[in-house]
């Protein structure tokens, strides 16, 4: 193992995440998708999780949820909410925990609700289970969430099935669900990806004013920087299954200090100016199987330099509350102290 | 623009009927696409954009005949489709490709990747297995890959790859006009820079015409030379792409433009509200079909349809607004 990782920790962390690996397939031969990774999320925090296709994001948010598919396992480390160890919770508190203090929101709502029951069946199965209530009060309680959410309507919409609700409406009946455990943290994967940039705004809105109100913390995985300029005030850059930057927004954005941070952010086409040639990162994330030694982004880094082959950089502190795993920056960094 | 004209689609339909076949009262009409015109020059790129289901796949599909159109003219180099057969239709064809948005499932799996790029040209029959062998090691270089991809599979390959091969065979066969359907949407940020930069330099080296259909308005911008907004089977504004994305005067593309979060941290996005949603396209609004959701709407909006006028030199609007 590396150097022991530091967490750039926020003031109060709800969720502190340590040493985290997940691997796929055989345990004698397996593949390792999340490598080692630690970060906190402050309970009143907006993080968005950003990266390659591939490089661990969303089995990283199964691995805290312990919603993992069959074929992965976490083989080490420590995942630690409000205080409570989740890795070492028995599976029946660890599931009133995931979707009670711990709510999540996929990509697809149709995959998540249930197309042979209404609207309102789901939303009150929740309440239910979470708060107790039943018949008349949870039916009311769940009007009240679809309101919250900005359905329109909502005591016509509850007696909807999900087909007949557009893709944004789903989308907030999935987020009023999340919701009606009154979470502490929220989860959403890729929720507006599916979406309309006009209602990905809504939503995005609505996310934020919500966790403002409520004093949620969200995790946010996104593959649209736009999104994590407008929406997050932290993020965490991945490269496959690994955290390579992790860094306050404006501070990525005005200064990033690893060079894959620095190329997506070049990468983006710019909206309203021309240029002759947008810049991209050559080349393609490597398959597993020929994963480099060292750095792992050193095959499309244009600052590559023998060293980078020698080992794995580990995340260094570049600044208050910004990580950067990169040997680059090694003179800066004697610089700044 | 109109003799050098490639492309002239005028008053372009296509409507799907849906529901039961038995029950006539039951069936319904999809106005995927209702009544568009637009014109393409030799070497330009027309952008394409609007919401989900607003009928852009649809346009695509028609102009390369995958479909047909209910109503309207598509015109390809001067001469109408619709009444072209056998040999004159494929070779009308020949010249109009398509590439699709999804690099994993538009490539055989059990094919080579060079007997991929050269399906067209067998579908042709004019070259030998030799001849094609070349033919498709020259487009795999053309399109940034090396002579050894030819040999190997698909699956072999990263998504970015394998749209540069979708690419390499829709240029098998020396298309003047290509129809990409969301070519880069699937692809990581990084990645698709890399395939824009591409498409850009074979469109000049080939002076390839595109139609680019995106819902990205900032890769549109990069690539097209004009953009046309749709919005419910219809085109609602169309213009060089600075004035559109620096003018715009239809209130749907302001909306569109003011939801695009912009990746400034500094720079808050205030997107338009715009109320509900994009209503189907079985029970279109009468009027203009934007009336349900726009904040400036009136009357006038809510009964008669705005149709699409120059409002100055080469930028096509329709809507009521500022119209007199
Ligand atoms: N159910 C599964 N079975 C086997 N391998 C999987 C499964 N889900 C993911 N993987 C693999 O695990 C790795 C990490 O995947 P993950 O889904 O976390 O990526 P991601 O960062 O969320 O990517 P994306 O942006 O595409 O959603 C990838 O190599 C992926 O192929
Ligand atoms: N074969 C079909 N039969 C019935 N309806 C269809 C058919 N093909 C498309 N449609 C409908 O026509 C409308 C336009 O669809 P189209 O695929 O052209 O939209 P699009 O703009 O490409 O959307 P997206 O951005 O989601 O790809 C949609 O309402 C769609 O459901
Ligand atoms: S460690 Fe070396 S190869 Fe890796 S990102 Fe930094 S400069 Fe590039
Ligand atoms: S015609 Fe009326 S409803 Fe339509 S876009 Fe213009 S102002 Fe809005
Ligand atoms: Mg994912
Ligand atoms: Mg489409």
């Amino acid at each position: 193992m590396t150097a022991m990782t530091e967490a750039a920790t926020p003031m109060s962390s709800l969720l502190k995440v340590r040493d985290l690996r997940t691997e796929l397939g055989k345990s004698d031969n397996p593949l390792t998708v999340v490598d080692g990774i630690s970060f906190d999320i402050g309970s009143n925090e907006r993080l968005a999780v950003v990266g390659e296709s591939g490089s661990g994001k969303t089995m990283t948010a199964l691995s805290i949820l312990r919603l993992l598919p069959d074929a992965a396992r976490i083989s080490a480390g420590e995942v630690n909410f409000n205080g409570q160890d989740l890795l070492a919770l028995s599976r029946s508190r660890m599931r009133r925990m995931s979707g009670g203090d711990i709510a999540m929101i996929f990509q697809e709502p149709m995959s998540s609700l249930n197309p042979v029951f209404t609207v309102g069946d789901q939303i009150g199965e929740a309440i239910t289970l979470h708060q107790g209530l039943r018949g008349r009060a949870a039916r009311a309680r769940a009007i009240e969430l679809l309101a919250l959410v900005k359905v329109p309507s909502p005591e016509r919409r509850i007696d909807q099935y999900p087909h007949e609700l557009s893709g944004g409406m789903r989308q907030r009946v999935m987020i009023a669900i999340a919701l009606s455990s009154q979470p502490k943290l929220l989860i959403a994967d890729e929720p507006t990806t599916a979406l309309d940039v006009t209602v990905q705004a809504q939503i995005l809105q609505l996310l934020k004013q919500l966790q403002q109100e409520f004093g949620m913390a969200i995790l946010l995985i996104t593959h649209d920087l736009g999104v994590v300029a407008q929406f997050a005030q932290r993020m965490i850059v991945m490269y496959a299954g690994k955290i390579v930057e992790d860094a306050p927004v404006s501070e990525a954005f005005r200064r990033p200090m690893h060079p894959y941070t620095e190329g997506l952010l070049r990468s983006i086409p710019p909206l309203y100016e021309d240029v002759d040639r947008l810049l991209a990162i050559d080349g393609s994330v490597p398959p597993p199987t020929a994963m480099p030694s060292g750095c792992r982004f050193r095959t499309r880094c244009d600052y590559a330099r023998p060293p980078c082959a020698a080992q794995i950089p580990p995340l260094k502190l570049f600044g208050e509350g910004h990580r950067a795993a990169c040997i680059r920056h090694d003179d800066y960094e004697v610089r700044r102290t | 623009m109109t003799a050098g004209d490639l492309l002239q689609v005028r008053d372009l339909k296509k409507h799907f009927s849906i529901g039961s076949s038995l029950l006539k009262s039951r069936r319904q009409t999809v106005h995927a696409v209702d009544g568009i015109s637009f014109d393409l020059a030799p070497g330009e790129t027309l952008g394409l954009v609007g919401e989900s289901g607003c009928g852009k796949s649809t346009v695509g599909r028609l102009l390369v005949r995958l479909i047909e159109p209910t109503e309207g003219s598509v015109r390809f180099d001067r001469r109408e489709m619709r009444t072209l057969a056998g040999h004159d239709l494929r070779a009308v064809r020949k010249q109009c490709q398509f590439i699709f948005q999804d690099p994993y499932g538009s490539l055989d799996p059990r094919m080579r990747i060079w007997d991929i790029v050269t399906e067209p040209i067998v579908i042709e029959g004019t070259m030998t297995r030799p001849q094609r062998r070349t033919r498709s090691i020259e487009l795999l270089e053309k399109v940034g890959l090396s002579a050894a991809a030819a040999d190997r599979y698909p699956h072999e390959f990263s998504g970015g790859q394998r749209q540069r091969i979708g690419i390499a065979r829709a240029l098998a066969l020396n298309p003047r006009l290509i129809i990409c359907d969301e070519p880069v949407s699937a692809l990581d940020v990084s990645i698709q820079a890399q395939v824009i930069n591409l498409m850009a330099d074979l469109k000049k080296e080939l002076q390839l015409s595109y139609l680019f259909i995106s819902h990205n308005l900032a890769v549109v911008r990069h690539i097209a030379d004009r953009v046309a907004v749709m919005y419910l089977g219809k085109i609602v504004e169309l213009a060089p792409k600075s004035e559109l994305y620096h003018r715009p005067q239809h209130p749907y593309t302001r909306a569109l433009l003011s939801a695009v979060p912009v990746p400034e941290p500094d720079q808050p996005t205030e997107p338009m509200e715009l109320h509900g949603d994009i209503p189907s396209p079985i029970n279109p609004p009468a009027g203009c079909r934007f009336h349900t959701r726009c904040p400036f709407a009136f009357d006038r909006c809510r009964s008669e349809e705005p149709i699409l006028r120059e409002s100055r030199a080469g930028h096509q609007v329709a809507c009521h607004l500022d119209a007199g």
